[in-house]
This record gives structure tokens, sequence and C-alpha cells, in this order.
């Protein structure tokens, strides 16, 4: 973006970054933004860091950058305000845990009725 | 060997005793009495030391005298100062902000290990210093990360990743001025390695009492294995280390005892070292100044930032 002095204004470009104040997203810096990234290529999960605290989503985003994938080829990195964030508590374990509740939906079901899968039919027609 | 064996496995294995270690928790779970603070304590802790560690290491960013050591140790200034914004993230997310952090530490209210009251005097100490810090601290986080704070876990794993760099850096920084050096160089290494043991002797904490397990920090399984535990392990990793890159390992400092099966190592002065932590050494005025004055000048920009998400 070339400058002017003597002009006292950008000459050429989208000058709204230097003049307007950016506006306000309303969620920056009310809370710690949670650290996302995918490290080793787009078949990776992307997986959590850890957090950073920062004043606007776009710092937040840089710190993350710097804090979490200095050491490792990243190839997607998301930072999420904890706010935005939609939590289970310790009230909830119960309906989480979908192994011991719903019994149904586990291949050994139903469990001591299941006929041997060694038994033939009547007939003795199996294996035909 | 057989009578020393039963002593061994108490010496260097973690104890699970009680049971300390089998409930975890997140920051969000419901704690006993006292842990939260303790959690926050050690976290803020951690925070302080890797950025006051940094300072013997930055002084040395301009007097490098080769580039790629210098590329390397920005690397390692950069990577520990990143290893305290994750930690004060722990510690804050547990109530202890910051500023709390860096002003208990200026007031004296908060109190460092011995090893960062001490600076290093030549280019030659880097590098042995920074093998036995390096190794001492790896050891440390390695049982830190069994520990009973997940936050706190899952943040000193990713430390270590960064930790294992900066050990080989130094092991092939004290390598190469081994076998490329100058005598007096190698004789300023093998100084460096006799002034740098004993502090890290000492850093692990004073020989575990009767009283170990009344540590309210091992009871939480925050702290997850004992002082000696923590040094014997560290010794069995690094005394050959240094043997290995020829330097001499006085018996007289430490030596593996056989019969006991486990180090022997010169008895510490532990009423002068408790002075040090308390009164300060060599450096910790140069240290202590260092972060008052960044605090003081950078103030003005936090300022502002607070006050640009505060309207």
């Amino acid at each position: 973006m070339a400058y002017d002095p003597e002009l006292d204004e950008p000459l050429s470009g989208d000058d709204s970054a230097s003049r307007e104040p950016r506006e306000r997203d309303p969620r920056d810096g009310q809370c710690p933004y949670e650290v996302f990234a995918q490290f080793g290529g787009s078949e990776r999960p992307i997986t959590h860091q850890g957090s950073v605290r920062a004043a606007y989503q776009d710092l937040a985003w840089h710190a993350a950058k710097e804090a979490y994938t200095r050491r490792e080829n990243c190839s997607l990195l998301w930072v999420i305000p904890r706010t935005a964030i939609v939590s289970s508590t310790e009230e909830d374990e119960v309906v989480l845990q979908t192994g011991r509740r719903l019994g149904f939906r586990q291949p050994a079901y139903p469990g001591r009725l299941r006929r041997s899968r060694t038994e033939s039919p009547p007939d003795g027609s199996r294996g035909t | 060997m057989a009578s020393a064996s039963a002593p061994r496995t108490v010496r260097f294995e973690t104890s699970n005793e009680g049971g300390r270690l089998d409930r975890r928790y997140e920051l969000w779970d419901t704690m006993p009495d006292g842990y939260r603070e303790a959690a926050a304590r050690i976290a803020s802790f951690q925070a302080l030391a890797e950025v006051v560690g940094v300072l013997p290491f930055a002084e040395w960013v301009d007097r490098v005298p080769d580039f790629m050591r210098r590329q390397m140790l920005v690397a390692k200034v950069q990577d520990e100062v990143g290893h305290g914004h994750v930690m004060a993230r722990v510690a804050e997310d547990l109530g202890v902000t910051r500023e709390q952090i860096l002003e208990d530490y200026l007031s004296g209210e908060s109190k460092l290990l011995n090893i960062f009251h001490y600076g290093f005097e030549t280019w030659e100490e880097v590098g042995p210093g920074a093998l036995l810090m390096n190794s001492a601290a790896i050891v440390q986080f390695q049982s830190l990360h069994g520990g009973t704070y997940l936050p706190y876990s899952r943040a000193l794993r990713k430390i270590e990743k960064e930790e294992s760099f900066h050990y080989h850096h130094a092991l092939d920084l004290t390598h190469e001025l081994i076998t490329r050096g100058s005598p007096r160089q190698r004789a300023l290494v093998q100084q460096a390695f006799d002034t740098w043991l004993p502090r890290l002797l000492a850093y692990f904490g004073p020989p575990d009492g009767d009283k170990v397990q009344d540590n309210a920090m091992y009871q939480f399984g925050l702290k997850v294995d004992s002082n000696d535990v923590l040094r014997q392990r560290w010794l069995t990793r690094i005394i050959p280390v240094f043997e290995d890159l020829g330097v001499h390992v006085d018996p007289s400092l430490v030596h593996f005892d056989e019969e006991r099966g486990e180090w022997w190592y010169t008895e510490q002065d532990w009423t002068a070292i408790k002075r040090l932590i308390k009164h300060g050494g060599p450096r910790t005025q140069d240290w202590t100044g260092h972060i008052r004055r960044s605090v003081e000048d950078n103030r003005v920009y936090r300022d502002a930032a607070l006050q640009a998400v505060a309207v």
C-alpha cells in the first residue's frame, strides 16, 4: 500500500485497515480461546492443543500459531472462544455412557438368550 | 546384588500408595479442598521458571560466536517463552493471573529454585550447563506428566517435546567444544560440568525425609515422584552421557554405589542453598531487574490493550 506523506493519505489500495477502527466483535477478549490444530496432513483429525488469551480473535490465531505450531507442519489451525463451546458436565456422565446403558446397541445382545451359531436347522439342511 | 534389589525398587519406581494418583481432574471437575490452590501453585511456579530460566540464555544471543548456534539459541529462547505462555494459561484458568505471577516474583513473595540465581560466565559453559539443566527438567517433567491435574499434564506433554530438541542442541554443542575446541575450551567445559553438577543435584530438592508422604503436593498426586527418586533417575541418564563425551566425572562428587544399587553424591549444603533461594545469588538482581524493566516498559501497551477490550 503506497503512502505519500505530502498528501497525508494512502494513494491506493484498501485503506479501511488504516482509517476506520476495526468493528469489534463482542466475543473478542472476553474469554480464552481454545486452540485446535491439524498436524501431519489432512487425513489426520484436528486436535485440541491448549488455549491462548488475546484481546482479539486475530491476535488469538497468531498467538496460537506461535505457541502451538512452531515445530511441526500444521495444515489447519482453529481458535474458538471458550464461551462458544457447549460442553457436557458431570451430570451428563450417565447419558453419555451409551455402552453400558443401551445393551441393544452392542453386538453381543441379547446375551444369554442368543442361540449358538454352531446350531444347525432341524432338517439338517445346513451346508447345502 | 540380591540384597540391593529391594531398595532399588523403592528408589526408582513411582509409588501409588493410597491410590493418590488414581483420580484425575479437569478444570471443571469438583476438586478436594486445597487441590485447586496447589495445582495453581505448581503451574504458576513453572510459568515463572520458564520465563526467568530463559534469561541466562537470552543474554548470550548477542554473543554467540557462530551464526548457526545463534539461530539454535534464539529458537530455544522462543520455545521457553512459549512454554511460559502455555503454563501461564493453566495457572490463569485456576485463578492466578500473569500479572500476579510476575508481581509475586518481583516482590520476593515467590521463590525460585537455586539454578535460577546463576548465569553463564563463558560460552563454553552454556553447552554443558544447558545439558545438565535440560536433562534434569526432562526427567522432572516426565514424572509430573503422570500427575492428577490433566490440563497441567497436557501442557507438559507439549513442553517435553520441545525440551528434547534443546537437549540435543546442548549435547551437540558440548560435543563440538570437546572434539573441535582448544585445550582451554575443553578445560572450560570440564569446569562448567564441575560447577553445575552440584547445582543440579540440589535442583531436585533436599533428600527425602520420613515426611515425604505428608507433603500436600505429593498427596494430591501433583508431585508424582519424590526428590530422591527423580535425582536417581536423572543421574542414571546423564552421568553416562558426560562420561561418553569424555568429561571427567569426579567419583568424590558422584559415583554409582554397586552395593546399594544407587547413585552416591556428595552432600549438598542445604543451609547455604536455602539462604541462596531466600536472599539471592550472583545473578538474581540481574534477572529480577530484567523482568521488572520489561514489566514497566510494556505497561503502556498492556494497559492500552486491556482498555481496548474493556470498552
